[in-house]
């Protein structure tokens, strides 16, 4: 990780972030901004690893940065950094292309923690997320079968994954899950990751599919 | 008296129309315009009966010829004077034949087409006079009572007198029509055109008697220069006039001597009528009596007008035209409910509709008589293209009248609705009152409009002048006068809406309370978490903070309060929570925070049902317990096993906490001194959800935490 973006309107906070991110990543290079059009601008002009993103800024949703960064800059991890974990708040940034989300109000070396894991490909995915992921996907294939469109590209989960996921929302750990399946916990965690990665691409797919939808109405 | 008079009437017609000795057979014209007999107690006929032979009173055998114009159901029928002379003379030679010959003990002998018969003259029975007697007499009879009813009901009122003059003389018309129209072959020529010309008397005593009805009815239209009796007096000249000019046959056509003066009497009743209209103009309650009057006028002279037209056209014998005079009685009939005001408002309802649909019928058969009349068509042709032009002249007419009366229609019920959102949405109760007349004052103009202390019911009093509103709430009850601004009375159509309305703003009413009620609920709920969890943490971080060394402690209590604020807020969001949701999340807090703190964590727990919804307050609440609880094991048990168990039983949730820790000191175990640990909040916790906590402890075995909560206190519909 040698750039990092931190989003963050609270001048204190936006501080705090940066010294544990020097913490976690030593000789990483921090940028910072407060508000969402700063965030874009930085975001048009330099490439990021790694960008933190508060939901709540002054002149919009953190929600744009994040899908501004997934359409622009693919190979950056976004997290979001919130003070609210409810599946309502953190589902909309997930979909939007963010990868994992840490509580802000966490002492700062759990935070390291958590920020190691997520960089090296391990998110974490509460139950209420696991639920709202299922839903999503049970209804993203019944939209499918009702639309007039075929994607070329159906976003679908694989057993394996719906596995997981199932498992999580029923609130086991992942190292439980690996257990149960007979797979490594490496494993799981690739699952998790890619059920994160399937997310935000089914849900540019969804919003394509309704432009094309909007398109046929028009045309 | 009345009684008595009822009586004559009947008796007199009864033996009128049995005075003629029968033969035993009816003579009719046939269906080949000739004239046949048939058998009044049998199925013989006889065909083409040209004469019959009898005997006079001297003894001579004499003939009468028998044509199909003696057949007519009267002379009035004929149009020139001549005619009916020639009617009446030679139904006078008839009768002497046959009163003669009956005297004498002759049969009477019937020249037809296949010979001659002889039948032997007997009194005429009851069972010979049919139908085409007894129906114009039941009817005749009927009108008559309702007449004398009228007059014994008010004796004193000029109107009723006028109303039975106008019902008797309807009366007597219809016996002599009844008498003569159900003739077997003829009627006594005594008074036969006496009671012809009194039948025309009648005719002007009917119409004149209406219009000195309609004169004083509702209101009474005299003034200075135009007196009651002055218009009597010119009616009853008129009529006198012509009555002489009739009797004297001074003009060569009935038309001219009868029909004629008889139609402008109609034409009089007629602008009577209008003049009364305009005269009770704002007067809804006359407006209605005279809506209903002129219904019934209406159909009852036309019917009189087009049974006359249809027999003049199709040369009508015996007995049509009484069935067609009979249904005039309505207006004698209908009258009843105007007297008695029995619901009057009720016509409002169908007057318009029930006149429109008279309407269509009397232009069918108008139309039908335009065209066998001047067009010559046979009888079938002309109906069916009277009915396909009714069908397109008439329907889009309807259409446009109908239109025309809807026109006057009030708002619908909907454009009311934005004031019924206000009153249910709006919190200051002080524009209530002006919103909720409005309402009522939009949707029904009234003509005066006041508040009531009390009214029951929703309903129309005062025969129909106001509709009354009951109050709601804090609304108060209204009494409306009579809408469009006092152009016509309430009905049961205007109840309808008004218990739509009411019901409306009831509802309406009842949910914003309701959610008043949930609103003020849910803040005293959020009051309570945050002065009771989140108040107490900033209070205990405002004095540790002072102390530099308690940095830790201070930073611990604060993520505290955060976690407090956060349930806080989802319990704002309020949603109920599956029980296997919450128990899933329970599951992977436990494991994430006990395993980040390298305590190995037991869980055991049965599936809830997976119907249970548990409300806001209990998922709150019951997250509250289990995470604090383990935030103790965790901090100050030095515990290295933590064993969770949750079981869902059909009444209880039980849950059981139990680590392998220090446990509590000895001392601590008094209420006082567990502040610290947090276990008094933990129990009041669990009090709060109507359930029961204990703990148990001992030095080495830890520390353990059994609480029992009530499941049906935790749903979600345990009524908040």
């Amino acid at each position: 990780v040698k750039t990092v973006l931190v989003v963050e309107d609270l001048p204190d906070i936006r501080q705090w972030l940066c010294d544990t991110l020097t913490q976690a990543f030593p000789h990483t290079r921090i940028s910072s901004a407060a508000r969402v059009d700063e965030a874009l601008y930085l975001v048009q002009n330099q490439a990021f690893d790694l960008a933190l993103v508060d939901l709540g800024l002054p002149d919009g949703a953190g929600v744009e940065v994040i899908r501004h960064l997934r359409d622009s800059q693919p190979q950056a991890i976004s997290v979001v950094i919130t003070i609210f974990d409810d599946d309502a708040h953190l589902f909309p940034a997930l979909q939007a292309g963010a990868f994992g989300y840490l509580l802000k109000e966490q002492p700062q070396d759990l935070l390291v923690t958590q920020l190691t894991r997520i960089t090296q490909g391990e998110p974490p995915l509460s139950p209420a997320i696991a639920r709202r992921v299922l839903a999503y996907f049970a209804q993203a294939q019944n939209r499918r079968a009702q639309s007039f469109v075929a994607l070329e590209h159906q976003i679908e989960l694989t057993e394996r994954e719906n596995e997981v996921l199932l498992r999580v929302s029923k609130g086991f750990t992942l190292p439980e899950i690996a257990k149960q399946l007979g797979i490594s916990r490496h494993t799981v965690a690739d699952h998790v990751k890619q059920i994160y990665r399937k997310l935000g691409v089914s849900s540019r797919a969804e919003a394509a599919l309704e432009a094309v939808r909007r398109g046929i109405v028009n045309t | 008296l009345a009684i008595a008079a009822l009586l004559v009437m009947g008796a007199l017609g009864l033996l009128r129309a049995l005075s003629e000795p029968s033969s035993g057979w009816h003579f009719d014209i046939g269906s080949d315009k000739q004239v046949d007999a048939r058998e009044s107690a049998g199925s013989g006929r006889l065909k083409d009966v040209s004469a019959v032979r009898g005997v006079n009173c001297q003894g001579r055998a004499i003939e009468a010829a028998i044509t199909p114009d003696l057949m007519r159901e009267t002379g009035g029928i004929a149009r020139y004077y001549s005619e009916h002379e020639k009617f009446y003379a030679e139904h006078h030679r008839l009768w002497e034949l046959l009163a003669c010959s009956h005297a004498a003990g002759q049969p009477l002998e019937i020249q037809h087409s296949a010979g001659l018969t002889s039948a032997a003259l007997q009194p005429k029975s009851l069972s010979e006079l049919g139908l085409r007697f007894w129906f114009p007499w039941t009817f005749g009879l009927l009108a008559f009572s309702v007449g004398l009813a009228v007059w014994v009901y008010r004796p004193v009122d000029r109107s009723a007198s006028w109303y039975l003059l106008a019902s008797a003389s309807y009366a007597f018309w219809v016996m002599v029509v009844a008498a003569m129209g159900s003739r077997l072959l003829t009627q006594p020529s005594f008074g036969l055109q006496a009671l012809h010309l009194a039948s025309h008397a009648a005719g002007y005593l009917y119409l004149i008697g209406l219009c000195m009805l309609l004169w004083r009815f509702p209101t009474s239209l005299a003034r200075p220069g135009l007196s009651e009796n002055g218009f009597m007096g010119a009616m009853f000249a008129w009529a006198g006039v012509f009555m002489l000019i009739d009797a004297m046959q001074w003009v060569p056509t009935i038309n001219l001597g009868f029909r004629l003066p008889n139609l402008v009497l109609a034409f009089v009743l007629a602008a009577l009528y209008v003049a009364q209209w305009r005269v009770s103009s704002g007067d809804p309650l006359k407006r209605a009596s005279l809506k209903w009057l002129g219904f019934l006028l209406m159909i009852t002279l036309s019917l009189a007008f087009f049974t006359t037209l249809l027999a003049i056209a199709n040369q009508w014998t015996a007995g049509r035209m009484a069935y067609g005079f009979a249904p005039m009685s309505l207006v004698f009939l209908g009258f009843v409910p105007l007297v008695t005001r029995l619901k009057l408002f009720k016509l409002e309802l169908w007057w318009a509709r029930a006149w429109l649909w008279f309407l269509g019928g009397v232009l069918v058969i108008f139309l039908d008589v335009l065209l066998v009349r001047w067009l010559a068509l046979d009888s079938g042709a002309a109906l069916g293209i009277a009915l396909v032009l009714a069908g397109w002249v008439y329907f889009p007419m309807r259409q446009w009248l109908w239109q025309r009366v809807q026109q006057s229609a009030l708002p619908q019920a909907n454009e009311v609705l934005p004031d019924i959102v206000t009153l249910s949405s709006q919190a200051d109760r002080s524009s209530h009152a002006q919103v909720w007349q409005q309402i009522w004052d939009k949707q029904w103009q009234p003509q005066s409009l006041r508040e009531l202390p009390l009214v029951e019911l929703l309903e129309i009093q005062e025969q129909g002048q106001v509709l009354r509103i009951p109050a709601l709430g804090h609304l108060p009850a209204l009494e409306l006068g009579m809408p469009l601004r006092g152009q016509r009375l309430f009905n049961l159509s205007d109840v309808q809406r008004a218990q739509e309305i009411h019901t409306l703003v009831h509802l309406g009413l009842e949910a914003a309370s309701a959610a008043k009620k949930g609103a003020l609920q849910e803040r005293q709920r959020i009051a309570a978490d945050l002065h009771d969890d989140l108040g107490a943490k900033l209070l205990t971080i405002a004095q540790t903070a002072q102390n530099p060394q308690q940095g830790g402690r201070v930073a611990e209590l604060a993520r505290q309060a955060l976690e407090d604020m956060r349930l806080a807020v989802r319990g704002l969001s309020a949603t109920p929570v599956p029980a296997t949701d919450l128990q899933a999340d329970w599951r992977a807090e436990l494991f994430a925070r006990l395993d980040a703190a390298g305590v190995e964590a037991q869980w055991q727990a049965n599936e809830p049902d997976a119907s249970l919804q548990l409300s806001a307050v209990a998922q709150v609440q019951l997250t509250r317990v289990l995470r604090e609880t383990l935030s103790n094991v965790i901090r100050h048990s030095q515990a290295r096993h933590c064993s969770i168990q949750v079981h869902w039983g059909d009444a209880s949730l039980s849950l059981r906490i139990q680590d392998d820790g220090i446990g509590l000191p000895q001392s601590q175990a008094l209420p006082a001194q567990r502040h610290g640990l947090g276990l008094n909040n933990i129990e009041r916790r669990i009090h709060k959800l109507g359930g029961m906590a204990s703990w148990q402890s001992s030095p080495g075995t830890g520390l353990s935490l059994q609480a029992e909560i009530p499941i049906r206190l935790l749903r979600a519909d345990a009524g908040a």
